[in-house]
């Protein structure tokens, strides 16, 4: 393995140990900063892992490069785009409104993480946005939301709309068949479930997954918030 | 017809009755007739998985229903009786010369002006599965904008002796190739691996129908926007270096099953030719499978290894070369190598599959006690759906490398032995 991995480059995955954990936890870590900032664990890691198997995973893409404004519906059917949330960070979570895994628990985690912000969760909007791809069903959607933080807002769109949004945040979606829960009653989609933080500028500065513990998600979106209002 | 041959159809018009024939009908099927297509050349809009719109130029026909009325991709399958004389009246509503040939019909190849109408005629050829298309000006550009369909001619003498239908003209064929196409077909159905009854015998889909529940089409293709934007209602498509060398720009984004890929195979729509084969334990459905791009695909299928019936020789140096070959060894395959303007039949046994459901208690059951067995389950119930995926892995992707939105589908084992109450179709 070269000296000189960086985040898109194939790097080999440590085999499960205690060494292993502590690396997966800095690849965890680095998620949650900008890719610059945590290059040097990379590289301190290497040697380290020369050791193992050649098991390989890729390297998660820097949130910066992830997201462009988009264009979508709200669960009323209004068109909203980036500029209808000004002034905002908004947290977006992707799934779809018959989802009764990953959705519900995230979004549930982001309740709970809004709330643990406190008042600094006013500068925050959280979004769903539904990415299956059947016509868009608003009353649907407007009931799911309406289970979750009050302010969530529901986005949906065309064809065209949520595959643009999907493309641009590299979001994997995956369909399913019902009938492999019988509480399901719709198609299953399996599907990316990160949240995306991104600044009122339209830059997504960080992503993590919807079971990071709610203080964690709180923590981060704060140490966020807090970097970009004291350098801009 | 001689009246030997009355006797020896009448015979199996008699050997046939258990699957739903009477002697008037075999008598029907062992005459050739006379077919008269009438197609029009126009352009339709569609729209692509990630929702952008191309205008693609497609076939019409004459007397169709919906889509086909006004023009669709892939244009309309056409069935017709090996032997007869077919007659096939093309209009172009376009602005630009066309062409119209079927490859591995020699003699069946027309030019038509723009506004105006030509007609091919020819004896239709032995069985099997035939493309038409526009190979006007010996490029493939008109047919990866949508003009393309497939035309499959019946036999004539298509009935083993013991009385199973098939797909091919048994009096035409290598004896060996005989024999093995006779053994498959009288074995469906009657034999503990074929389990299907009466049901298990296949069965050609109706002459007028594009589609059976015991058959389906698959026209593999790839979609270039660049090329589609050359497309406008009411002009001409002008030359340019695109149209001056198709196969070297030509780089698909959108990989397709009778036009339509990723989430939008999911399911059939009203007008469009069926793609996901549904049906019963027991129960084969033949596919007919060409690729009319410029991509090869490998068609993988989960679940059931397909008996491989025909093909065609593509090696330029074979004295075969441009044949149907059935094979006198039928293979069984998962995976089936499609090069453009390959055309393959394979049939889809519906054997009862190795891996689901894991509670099954006896290693072999039979379609009944499968059919039991699966519906005491809450976690898999019936249908059960098996993935067809392109291992031509780059093909299961559309619009840049959204996976999996590309040529990747699924089959439905709808129930064991007895599932059903029986339907016709």
């Amino acid at each position: 393995m070269s000296q000189n991995s960086h985040p898109g480059q194939l790097v080999p995955a440590p085999t499960f140990s205690r060494t292993g954990a502590a690396l997966a936890l800095t690849v965890l870590l680095g998620l949650l900063t900008p890719a610059s900032a945590h290059e040097g664990h990379h590289h301190a890691a290497v040697g380290a892992m020369e050791a193992s198997p050649q098991v390989y995973f890729k390297a998660p893409p820097p949130p910066e490069t992830l997201g462009r404004p988009f264009e979508l519906m709200d669960h009323h059917g209004q068109t909203v785009t980036n500029a209808s949330y000004k002034g905002k960070w908004l947290l977006i979570f992707f799934g779809f409104a018959g989802c009764r895994e990953a959705c519900p628990t995230g979004l549930v985690n982001m309740e709970a993480a809004l709330d643990t912000l406190g008042e600094e969760a006013d500068r925050v909007q959280p979004l769903f946005v539904d990415v299956s791809m059947e016509e868009p069903d608003t009353t649907g959607l407007a009931q799911f939301v309406s289970n979750f933080h009050p302010r969530l807002v529901g986005l949906t769109g065309t064809r065209a709309q949520t595959f643009a949004t999907v493309r641009d945040f590299k979001i994997r979606r995956e369909y399913a068949m019902a009938n492999y829960s019988s509480k399901e009653t719709g198609p299953r989609i399996n599907h990316t479930t990160y949240f995306y933080l991104v600044d009122p500028e339209g830059v997504t500065r960080a992503f993590f997954d919807h079971t990071l513990a709610p203080e964690r998600m709180a923590l981060t979106i704060g140490l966020h918030m807090k970097r970009r209002s004291t350098s801009p | 017809m001689k009246r030997r041959d009355f006797l020896k159809y009448g015979a199996a018009g008699l050997a046939t009755a258990g699957a739903g024939l009477s002697p008037f009908e075999v008598l029907a099927q062992a005459l050739p007739g006379t077919a008269e297509i009438k197609l029009g050349i126009t352009d339709v809009e569609t729209r692509l998985i990630d929702g952008d719109k191309v205008n693609m130029l497609a076939f019409r026909l004459d007397g169709g229903a919906g889509a086909l009325a006004t023009g669709r991709v892939p244009g309309p399958v056409l069935r017709v009786k090996e032997g007869s004389l077919v007659k096939i009246i093309v209009t172009n509503d376009r602005q630009e010369t066309h062409g119209f040939e079927i490859t591995g019909i020699p003699g069946a190849k027309t030019e038509i002006a723009a506004g105006s109408t030509a007609t091919i005629a020819f004896q239709a050829p032995m069985a099997g599965t035939y493309i038409y298309h526009d190979g006007h000006g010996g490029t493939p550009l008109y047919r990866i904008l949508g003009l393309h369909g497939i035309l499959v001619v019946e036999p004539l003498n298509g009935t083993t002796p013991a009385g199973s239908r098939t797909p091919y003209s048994l009096d035409k064929l290598a004896p060996q190739s005989y024999a093995a196409v006779s053994a498959l077909f009288d074995a469906l159905g009657t034999t503990e691996r074929f389990q299907g009854g009466a049901d298990g015998k296949w069965m050609p889909a109706p002459s007028n129908a594009e589609a059976s529940i015991r058959e389906k089409i698959w026209i593999c293709a790839g979609i270039d926007p660049k090329f589609n934007a050359l497309i406008e209602r009411g002009k001409q498509i002008a030359s340019s270096p695109l149209t001056a060398n198709v196969v070297d720009t030509f780089v698909p984004r959108y990989f397709t099953i009778n036009n339509r890929s990723g989430y939008d195979l999911h399911a059939d729509y009203d007008g469009q030719l069926p793609v996901i084969a549904k049906n019963y334990i027991g129960e084969p459905t033949l596919f007919r499978i060409v690729n009319v791009g410029l991509a090869h695909h490998a068609n993988h299928f989960h679940g059931n290894h397909l008996m491989e019936l025909a093909r065609v020789d593509l090696n330029p140096k074979s004295t075969t070369y441009g044949q149907i070959i059935v094979p006198d060894n039928i293979f069984e395959v998962d995976t089936t190598a499609m090069w453009p303007m390959q055309r393959r039949d394979l049939l889809l046994p519906f054997e009862i599959p190795p891996d689901i459901p894991y509670q099954i208690p006896v290693s072999g059951p039979t379609g009944s006690q499968f059919q039991r067995m699966v519906n005491k389950q809450a976690q898999e119930p019936f249908p059960l759906r098996y993935v067809m995926h392109c291992h031509t892995e780059m093909s299961q992707t559309a619009a840049g490398g959204n996976y999996p939105q590309g040529m990747v589908c699924h089959w439905e084992v709808l129930g064991g032995l007895g599932g059903r109450a029986k339907a016709t179709g």
